[in-house]
């Protein structure tokens, strides 16, 4: 028993070695960059620099408020799901897959296409205006670029997380609690306060700590929307890299970006432990009520809300796909052109560039999600028969606190020394590893999940009826959890085909479908862009189609 | 004098339909008993306000109740789970109640300190509810549902999730207690035992409607239909064929056997289209020695009442108890016909207890007389 636990540690040994390696390589490389070694008065300068400060206090206030923001808009989502049966409950509990498979690139084009100084929101206020004889009711006017656009991207884009996971846990409380105060003398709101919230709270907590963290690392959003009142860390170590060749800033945001991100994940993990805790602890619930009077009213106003605020942008994307002008200041029409033009038949250019960078992304993706889903899956098994959730918990959440960009430029190191010969061949190895670096922990939790509703009784029962482990395992465990296993499976392919952060960042060689995206709309092709946008959503989509049902069912 | 009045409650949600009214005294115990899914809980909640009745009338302590919202209702509610704030001290948790109710620092460290000492739970008031046993957390919960001097307690199966030792002591405690009080309770339950050892007033429920109502002993003594029997365990059911009414007697034909009762022990209506059983009481039932099966002198001089009425059958199992051995009777051996099982849907049972210095074995066949005075004829549904 003690030779099998020594073997499962060494391999949760290697594979944290393997996540963290990317790091390692890039503290180790940037250090001694330059030709001299650092001192510690450069560095301090560089601590101490404005610009530093500015920085920093750019991403996290954009991270807290982006945080909170979402919290307010997805908090009376997770009531709704948590207590009612309404049409369209599933899909808001379904969006909850948008902020981990939606490419940001994705959601750049589409908030642009919407909420732009010509978007489709501003279409929307006119065409009221005009229809209810007003003066114009106003527009977007552009705020998307700035400080608020940028929170506001955020909000829209995370708010899933808080109906899933608040959702989740406030539909398996009991109402008992509540009740208690009540008969005890409590009024609705104090009920409330001292039985409900308490028991919300470690999830609400888990929800703010993850969505921080991801508008923490947010660079292709920022790359966009937030350049002209600030930029992230994260975007400007890619800066400093990338255009700058300032290695030594990028050491020291880089330190001071890990440090903090390390602090989050502690917070993410102690309040995730916080929130299954919660979710533990209770038997029977009541049953969830079809809406009546109030709460038609509120389902109906939070689905519009969501369905113009949340779904109008994606709406405008499919559209704006098909939406062809054949001159410039012409009348658009609908028609397939703008798929045409990226297959080189068309006038702009003759590489067939949707071919190309389709077939690069799906080889590269499925080997990154396969190697994110062999990892995953093996720690899954590894760690699940300890006594303690804490090392898991700890296992799982320590790689979300390395930066996607210092992991690209990590990897890209490492694999650059590996093979100095062949730089295509180096990129693709950075860009595999990097990216299941980022996708396996996901996987991993997922399937730890399933495991732990599973319970050990199925492979004890197994072992009785004379299974080997490895059958146990295989034949009965894995068989019971194959819809969360191809779940993850799908979430890990959509992580990887949609990543448009590594891809960015180590750039040169063969482009992927998200870097053509970027590209299409830095040189304001938007509709061409839509087109491939369409296509790399519907790779995505895998994700929801096989996102796990309620009943335990891909 | 009346402490709780309910008139012609009613209540429906999906398909089911709760119609109740009752009467409890101040100072009494009452206990809802009944199956699953029969409506005890949720005449509860609707007394405590947390559920809407669609029409009805709640007096409480003469006051009108059904209108105003939970925490103006002057009752306390025990749930299941016990429902104790987590995040709260054993001492906050206490404290709570009387907070609501706007009473002064001082006098709730003083309250708190007397039901501390009262409950025995003074050890527990700087701990958080996940650190206390489970008797420790009942002893919480009671104690804080009665800080704030309710009109009504409601106790909602608060021992369900315990085992059987504890289950019993503290079924004892909070009798105690409550009759200490003097507090008019309202207890839910699905234990037959629990409800004849706490309750001074049972009220039999069935799919949401009040199917009997005494105290334990009137309940026991004259069961109105064959499911209260099989509910409760009172006796045994023999499905009868067949009622034939003669002078101050009545034959009851079961199968192959006839059984005679007193004419005013035949609760079924003439007309009925249900299925009727003959009820024999366990009190009712006497051993008959057949053939060489036991020491015929326990019981071949019987006195009058066990005259007749006998039932044969094999003994299918006997169970070794603490005092008395207990005979469990093939069902099928006995020689009746039709459908065999009760108005529950299960096969009928036949147990009784053996006398002392039975010496039977399984396999044996035994008659069994029923004493005609504690026979009835019941029907399946009153």
């Amino acid at each position: 028993m003690r030779m099998k636990n020594a073997v499962r540690l060494g391999f949760c040994a290697i594979v944290l070695l393997f996540t963290l390696s990317p790091l390692i390589g890039f503290f180790a490389t940037t250090s001694r960059l330059g030709g001299a070694e650092k001192t510690t008065n450069d560095l301090w300068q560089i601590l101490t620099a404005p610009s530093t400060f500015r920085s920093l206090s750019f991403t996290l206030s954009q991270a807290l408020v982006s945080s909170v923001l979402a919290l307010l808009v997805g908090i009376p989502g997770a009531y709704l799901v948590a207590k009612y049966n309404f049409p369209g409950r599933r899909v808001l509990l379904a969006l909850s897959a948008v902020p981990f498979c939606l490419p940001p690139v994705l959601v750049v084009l589409s908030f642009v296409l919407f909420y732009g100084r010509t978007g489709w929101l501003t279409k929307l206020l006119t065409l009221l205006s005009q229809s209810l004889g007003f003066s114009n009711l106003g527009s977007t006017n552009g705020f998307l670029y700035g400080f608020w656009g940028l929170v506001f991207i955020h909000a829209f884009y995370n708010f899933p997380i808080v109906i899933q996971n608040v959702g989740k846990v406030w539909e398996q409380l009991p109402q008992s609690r509540e009740e208690a105060a009540r008969t005890l003398g409590a009024k609705r709101l104090e009920a409330f306060r001292v039985g409900t919230l308490p028991y919300l709270l470690p999830s609400i907590l888990q929800s703010m700590s993850l969505i921080f963290l991801f508008c923490f690392f947010s660079f292709t959003i920022v790359l966009v929307f937030g350049s002209l009142e600030g930029s992230t860390l994260e975007v400007d170590i890619y800066r400093a890299l990338s255009f700058n060749g300032d290695s030594q800033k990028a050491l020291v945001l880089a330190a001071i970006q890990t440090c903090i991100a390390l602090g989050i994940a502690w917070a993410l993990a102690r309040s995730g432990q916080g929130a299954s805790a919660m979710m533990k602890d209770y038997g029977a619930t009541r049953p969830r009520k079809r809406p009546k009077r109030f709460a038609v009213l509120f389902v109906v106003l939070y689905s519009a809300f969501i369905g113009v605020f949340f779904i109008g942008p994606l709406l405008a994307l499919t559209l704006e796909a098909f939406t062809v002008t054949d001159s410039p200041g012409g009348t658009p029409r609908f028609g397939f052109e703008n798929f045409v033009r990226l297959t080189g038949r068309g006038y702009f250019q003759s590489e067939n560039l949707l071919g190309l960078s389709l077939a690069h992304s799906l080889t590269v993706s499925t080997i990154a999600a396969l190697l994110a889903i062999g990892i995953g899956l093996t720690i899954a098994m590894a760690v699940r028969r300890q006594k303690s959730s804490r090392f898991s918990t700890i296992l799982t959440t320590l790689p979300m606190a390395i930066s996607p960009v210092l992991t690209a430029f990590g990897w890209a190191i490492i694999s650059g020394t590996i093979s100095v010969t062949d730089r295509n061949l180096a990129n693709n190895a950075a860009m595999i590893l990097a990216q299941s670096t980022i996708a396996w922990p996901f996987v991993a939790k997922s399937v730890i999940a399933a495991l732990d509703g599973l319970g050990l009784q199925k492979y004890d029962a197994a072992r009785t009826l004379g299974a080997s482990p490895l059958k146990a395992t295989i034949r009965v465990e894995l068989g019971e959890i194959w819809p969360s296993i191809l779940s993850a499976a799908a979430f890990a392919f959509s992580m990887t085909i949609g990543d448009s952060n590594i891809a960015l960042v180590l750039g040169g060689g063969q482009e992927t479908l998200p870097v053509l995206i970027y590209r299409l709309i830095s040189s304001y092709r938007f509709n061409e862009a839509c087109a491939a946008g369409l296509i790399l959503a519907f790779l995505t989509g895998i994700a929801f189609f096989f996102k796990e049902k309620p009943n335990g069912t891909a | 004098m009346e402490q709780l009045d309910i008139q012609d409650l009613a209540f429906e949600r999906d398909n089911f339909e709760l119609r109740a009214s009752l009467v409890l005294e101040r100072g009494q115990i009452g206990v809802l008993l009944g199956p699953s899914g029969s409506g005890k809980t949720t005449l509860l909640r609707l007394i405590a306000g947390l559920e809407q009745a669609s029409s009805g009338k709640i007096y409480l302590g003469g006051r009108r109740i059904d209108q105003l919202p939970p925490e103006k209702r002057g009752l306390s509610f025990m749930f299941q789970d016990l429902a104790l704030f987590d995040h709260l001290s054993g001492w906050n948790n206490l404290a709570f109640g009387l907070r609501q109710h706007h009473v002064s620092e001082q006098e709730i460290a003083q309250q708190t300190r007397k039901l501390a000492d009262k409950f025995q739970i003074f050890d527990l008031l700087s701990k958080k509810p996940q650190a206390m046993s489970g008797g420790e957390r009942q002893r919480l919960a009671l104690a804080r549902a009665l800080a704030v001097n309710p009109e009504l307690l409601l106790l909602d199966e608060p021992f369900s999730s315990l085992d059987a030792p504890l289950r019993r002591e503290l079924r004892g405690y909070i009798r105690l207690r409550l009759k200490e009080n003097g507090t008019t309770s309202l207890h839910v339950t699905h234990d037959v035992e629990e409800a004849m050892d706490l309750g001074d007033v049972l009220f039999l429920m069935r799919k949401g409607r009040i199917v009997a109502q005494g105290t334990p002993k009137e309940i026991c003594a004259g069961p109105p239909d064959a499911w209260c029997v099989s509910f409760l365990g009172l006796g045994w059911l023999l499905p009868a064929d067949s009622i034939d009414s003669q002078g101050q007697t009545a034959r009851v034909f079961c199968g192959k056997q006839v059984f005679v009762i007193p004419k005013n022990h035949c609760k079924v209506q003439k007309d009925a289209s249900e299925r009727t059983f003959l009820f024999c009481s366990q009190e009712g039932l006497a051993l008959q020695s057949e053939g060489k099966l036991h020491d015929k002198s326990l019981t071949e001089n019987l006195p009058a009442p066990w005259q007749g009425n006998l039932l044969e059958g094999r003994i299918q199992r006997i169970i070794e108890g603490r005092n008395r051995k207990r005979i469990i009777i093939d069902t099928r051996s006995l020689g009746l016909t039709g459908d065999l099982k009760g108005p529950d849907g299960f096969l009928l049972p036949f147990e009784l207890t053996a006398p002392e210095g039975f010496c039977g074995k399984e396999g044996d066949w035994i008659g069994v007389r029923l004493a005609s005075a504690q026979c009835w004829a019941l029907p399946t549904n009153a």
